[in-house]
């Protein structure tokens, strides 16, 4: 039985428009009030693909779903562990940032980062050892997005590194992601020279160990209740983390001081709190729980990952599983440090851009105005990102509030027939990586995935779509 | 070009005849026309049943004299024609659904005190727009008693002022403002939008409600 | 000797924009030809069919500019004016506060809280737009042509399981709650509710009411294919509902040209049982015109038909000539009803609003200019014994259709073609109805406001 009509489009109508102007100059001269869309053509050769997507019965109610449950999404910091308990992982079996790739189409900071795990994991004795034997195919990497969770830049995860693990209890999934290095010359940017692969150790043998002890002895912490408030604090939760750093230090400290050495608590204290960024590696695995919970559900066009491996850009959309669509990743327009300049700049990598997925990053610009200048733009241009992105997704996100836009929730739920339909792409906040393995952090900046990951997205979609 | 209310299409298309500047407020102008009472309205202005809503207002002052008829208002330099005619609302309720507008009626501050009668910058005195609240709430109940009070109201509007008077009538006849007959669809959650109607107008005409409803109206 | 030049820009303008960019660039001294439209196959096609090169690797969404003039240097001036135009920065975008537009239609049904969206983007994206409005909880007025008639059948379901209405595709006219949209005539509310698959027959039996003084409370756009099989009176059937719910509404007239049979006997069969009565003008031979169906709701409503309808003659008339009814049309259900009404005899009616004649031109509602070229033949055809035309008013209308066709009318009457007009338009509408006529009329015209009278005495003029 159908709805009963709706009555009020016969009393005065307020009229929403695409298409010619003369139509819209008649409402005008009527006194009609009236709001215009600043229509343009989708692709071509997406047209047809669009249509069938479009007109696929289960749309509506799937993408309706698959926003109910990216917010209704929990992200717990229950333990941190060894990421060979948490994955399984032996000697040997490596994890990456991005869609799959082989050694042979893998970007330089990706290499290098391969190139520390290995020598981290005492599989080989120097750099030229260690690439003669990723080259060798004898050990083997997955996507970090293959086993549930998320690696910043190039994402690499070796069995005795120690992961975050989060819990989202609403479904009943796990997320994990590495802990964060520090800026500057890190595995994450492919560097590997000995402080890099030093450093990695100490992490694993004082840092990841103090962190468990202090969260089991304090009970777990709620990340996404501290993501909201990070959001209303100056930060966006990608290239801005130093709120979210400093909270979670805050929430940890007592029990840390009660478990660890001190002179063991200064160094961690120090590391943690000098470290803007060490606050990513939590918002990233809460939003791949969001994101993961939108997964899979057939006819849905909602996107469910953004990930780069140094060389592709990927993204999976619900409706297609597991599924990546590719296309080749762009050099990131920023800012450079010292005297890097973009002839240094690696191709956009790593999966950080799993929190723009979630409604956060980029698409929470305007609620970072301290960072605008570093990622080259105003003030004005902040606020726009954000309004821009409302345009290409679903849902706000009320538990992501953005108080300069009146507390509108962040814009959440990428929906890829949107991106192809107003050619607005997701607006993504990054790091630049240098090109030469070995080099590390060049600079930070905006990138945009390739139309073409949204194309072939929507053209699976239309082979899907049920008439 | 004009968006016109149906309720004022006799003198706008009628022959065509004097009309004079009666009021003028920021956002409308009411213009006399004998008995007939034409409100000039912007888009942002209340819609009153009276109105005809013009882009921006012609720039004259009270008593200025026009001429209105054969579809054309012409005030000064100002001429403009109907583009568009519209109906005013007159809405219906049925009394079994109204429970929980008159609660929410109850628990709203609706302050009726002997102080704001005919006080205040509002275009017309609070006690007529609660007479107005309650006629248009009659009339939507389809009441026996809603023909009684309107005959006893139109007869003493000699009583009041002119813009009061045309808006009377036009509540006599069951037609009121959109933010009244949202209220009246009936809901309690566009009692906010009805209360902020004007100075105290909004005001006056959720006491008629209330009054109409809860059979307080003698 | 001519200088050519083809090239294609990635921007995108809409047709009419388009249509007035080539006028103006066809307007500028030196200029022999001028095309600016979006690089589909058929523009592209006009484009060599005006003698053009094809450009290199067109794709339909981009723009094809073509100039073509005596000297390389006005070609140039030509381009820079294109571009200086698409380098225009676009109207009405707040800047600083970070304000952006919508960019969908279904967001901006979402930020206004749209009752109604109106589509009038190119017909092959028109189903995106229509299903984002849908979506987003807007009913649908759909004014672009060209979209499938599956796509068609999936959006009037889509409606139904939401409450909404689409009216359209091809949908020409609306008036909702005294709102019109698309080509709208200016009417008073009233009884006669009007659900209608024939946007000029719509405004038709609108203007004649007016003429009777019977208002209408709303009309409702259905499409031009709403009681085709496929499509099997869908939005008929909404229509019907919303109209007998309305209180307003005291009756209830369907417009629509030839159905098919099985549709209209459901369609009849269900506005049987609806408390409002039902009028319908089915149009097709041995079926009542629109003219006698509109007699038909007077004489229920109690109202005098007006006898005569509405008819400005000519003072000095000219006379009579034996030969072919020539029939210009903008309206395609005027065109069909004339065509009834003049059965075998020897006539010439073509509709130059049909999608053939649009093509890269303006429609003939809103510029008369590929009209004038074919009265200015008629006026050199021996052959041709009267041209009968129609001329529709209301808003997005021509502003003064008199005036372009004024002057053409003359050159007829010179030549000793009389023209019989068929003019629909009301009393209110923004051109000034009556003043219209007379201007017709003086240029030599027979001015009738019934459609089926103008083709009725333009028959008797030329074939006695």
């Amino acid at each position: 039985m159908a709805e009963p009509m709706q009555h009020d489009l016969l009393h005065e109508p307020t009229v929403a428009t695409a298409g010619v102007e003369l139509l819209d100059a008649a409402l005008d001269a009527q006194l009609v009030p009236r709001l215009a869309a600043a229509w343009q053509p989708p692709p071509e050769r997406s047209v047809d693909a669009l249509t069938r997507v479009l007109a696929d019965p289960r749309r509506p109610a799937a993408n309706a779903e698959a926003v109910r449950r990216m917010l209704a999404a929990g992200a717990v910091l229950v333990d941190v562990a060894p990421a060979a308990e948490v994955l399984g992982h032996h000697r040997g079996q490596f994890c990456h940032a991005g869609p799959p790739i082989g050694w042979d189409r893998a970007s330089g900071p990706l290499r290098g980062a391969l190139i520390g795990a290995t020598l981290l994991e005492g599989l080989a004795d120097d750099p030229a050892g260690a690439e003669r034997l990723l080259a060798s195919s004898t050990v083997d990497w997955a996507p970090c997005h293959s086993l549930g969770g998320v690696g910043p830049m190039a994402g690499v995860v070796s069995p005795s590194m120690w992961v975050f693990v989060l819990r989202d209890e609403a479904h009943d999934r796990t997320s994990w992601c590495s802990l964060n290095e520090g800026l500057g010359a890190v595995l994450r940017y492919g560097a590997y020279a000995p402080p890099v692969i030093e450093r990695l150790r100490w992490m694993s043998t004082v840092l990841g160990p103090a962190l468990r002890g202090a969260l089991r002895s304090r009970g777990p912490v709620d990340i996404a209740s501290l993501i909201g408030q990070m959001l209303h604090m100056g930060d966006e939760g990608h290239n801005r983390n130093r709120a979210g750093t400093l909270m979670l230090l805050r929430d940890l400290l007592p029990d840390l001081a009660t478990s660890v050495p001190s002179d063991q608590l200064a160094d961690i204290a120090r590391f943690v709190g000098g470290n803007d960024h060490f606050f990513l590696n939590l918002v990233m695995p809460a939003c791949k729980l969001a994101t993961a919970a939108a997964a899979g559900i057939p006819g849905c066009s909602v996107v469910t990952a953004m990930a780069r491996n140094g060389t592709d850009f990927g993204i999976q959309v619900s409706g297609c599983g597991d599924t990546w669509f590719t296309g080749p990743a762009a050099v990131p327009r920023g800012l450079y440090l010292g005297a890097y300049g973009p002839d240094d700049a690696n191709p956009d990598i790593g999966d950080s851009a799993i929190t723009e997925t979630a409604g956060i990053g980029g698409f929470a610009m305007a609620g970072a105005p301290a960072i605008v200048r570093f990622v080259g733009g105003t003030v004005a241009d902040a606020l726009r990102t954000t309004r821009e992105m409302y345009e290409i997704t679903l849902a706000e996100n009320p538990a992501y509030s953005l108080p300069i836009l009146d507390f509108r929730g962040a814009p959440t739920g990428i929906d890829a027939t949107l991106v192809l339909r107003t050619g607005v792409l997701p607006q993504i906040n990054t790091g630049i990586a240098g090109r030469v393995a070995g080099t590390g952090q060049v600079g930070a900046g905006l990138v945009e995935p390739p139309v073409e990951c949204f194309t072939a997205a929507v053209d699976a979609l239309a082979y899907g779509a049920q008439p | 070009m004009m968006a016109a209310s149906i309720a004022v299409a006799p003198v706008l298309t009628g022959p065509r005849r004097p009309v004079e500047v009666a009021l003028v407020t920021p956002s409308a102008m009411y213009l006399a026309a004998g008995d007939d009472v034409v409100c000039l309205a912007t888009p942002e202005a209340v819609r009153v049943p009276c109105a005809v809503v013009v882009r921006r207002l012609p720039v004259v002052s009270v008593g200025t004299i026009g001429s209105i008829g054969g579809g054309e208002l012409t005030l000064g330099t100002f001429t403009d024609r109907v583009g568009r005619w519209w109906r005013p609302p007159r809405p219906s309720l049925d009394p079994a659904s109204a429970g929980d507008l008159l609660a929410a009626l109850d628990r709203c501050e609706v302050v009726l005190g002997i102080d704001l009668l005919g006080r205040g910058p509002g275009l017309t005195p609070f006690g007529d727009d609660v007479l107005a609240g309650a006629l248009v709430t009659l009339r939507a109940l389809a009441s026996p008693r809603a023909s009684s009070l309107a005959s006893a109201v139109v007869g003493q509007l000699h009583r009041t002022t002119v813009v009061s008077a045309a808006l009377l009538r036009h509540a006599a006849r069951g037609e009121c403002i959109p933010e009244l007959a949202a209220v009246l669809a009936p809901s309690a959650a566009a009692l906010p939008a009805l209360l902020a109607v004007g100075h105290s107008s909004g005001r006056g005409l959720a006491q008629g409600v209330r009054a109409g409803l809860s059979g307080g109206v003698r | 000797m001519t200088v050519r030049r083809v090239e294609t820009r990635r921007a995108y303008r809409d047709s009419v924009a388009l249509m007035q960019l080539s006028a103006r660039l066809q307007a500028l001294p030196g200029v022999s030809a001028a095309l600016v439209a979006m690089a589909t196959d058929v523009n592209v096609e006009l484009a060599v069919g005006m003698g053009f090169p094809a450009p290199a690797q067109p794709r339909p969404d981009d723009m094809l500019i073509a100039v073509a003039a005596a000297n390389q240097s006005t070609v140039d001036e030509a381009f820079s004016f294109v571009d200086g135009e698409l380098a225009a920065p676009a109207p009405k975008q707040a800047a600083g506060t970070g304000d952006v537009p919508p960019r969908t239609l279904g967001s901006a049904v979402r930020r206004a809280g749209a009752q109604v969206a109106l589509v009038s983007t190119p017909g092959r994206y028109a189903f995106l737009d229509a299903m984002d409005a849908l979506d987003a909880g807007a009913s649908v007025m759909i004014f672009s042509d060209n979209v499938p008639v599956a796509d068609e059948v999936v959006l009037k379901e889509r409606a139904a399981a939401a409450g909404l209405l689409v009216m359209g595709p091809d949908c020409g006219t609306a008036i909702l709650g005294g709102v019109g949209l698309g080509f709208a005539n200016v009417v008073q509310p009233g009884p006669v509710g009007i659900a209608a698959a024939s946007g000029t027959g719509a405004q038709h039996v609108m203007s004649l009411l007016d003429a009777a003084g019977v208002g209408i409370s709303h009309c409702l756009g259905l499409g031009g294919r709403d009681l085709s099989a496929p499509v099997a009176g869908r939005s008929t059937v909404a229509a019907l509902d919303l109209l007998d719910a309305d209180p307003a509404t005291e009756l209830i007239l369907v417009v629509s040209k030839p159905p098919a049979p099985e549709v209209a006997e459901k369609v009849q069969s269900y506005a049987a049982r609806l408390a409002t009565p039902v009028h319908f003008a089915l149009l097709g031979p041995d079926q009542p015109d629109l003219t006698e169906a509109v007699a038909g709701v007077l004489a229920q409503l109690g109202r005098a038909v007006p006898a005569p309808w509405p008819v400005w003659r000519p003072t000095a008339p000219v006379p009579p000539r034996r030969g072919r009814l020539v029939g210009l049309f903008c309206g395609g259900t005027l065109r069909d009803e004339a065509a009834v009404i003049v059965g075998t005899a020897p006539a010439d009616l073509v509709d130059l609003g049909a999608d053939e004649f649009t093509r890269g031109r303006p429609h003939p509602m809103i510029d008369n200019s590929s009209r004038l070229d074919r009265i200015a033949a008629a006026a050199r055809d021996p052959d041709c014994g009267v041209v009968l035309l129609d001329v529709v008013l209301g808003h997005a209308a021509d502003p003064d259709p008199a005036g372009s066709l004024v002057p053409a009318l003359r050159n007829l009457a010179d030549a000793g073609v009389p023209t019989v007009v068929s003019l629909t338009g009301t009393a209110g509408d923004p051109q000034d109805r009556d003043r219209q006529a007379e201007a017709l009329r003086a240029a030599g015209a027979a001015v009738f406001l019934s459609n089926a009278e103008a083709a009725r005495y333009a028959v008797e003029l030329a074939h006695g």
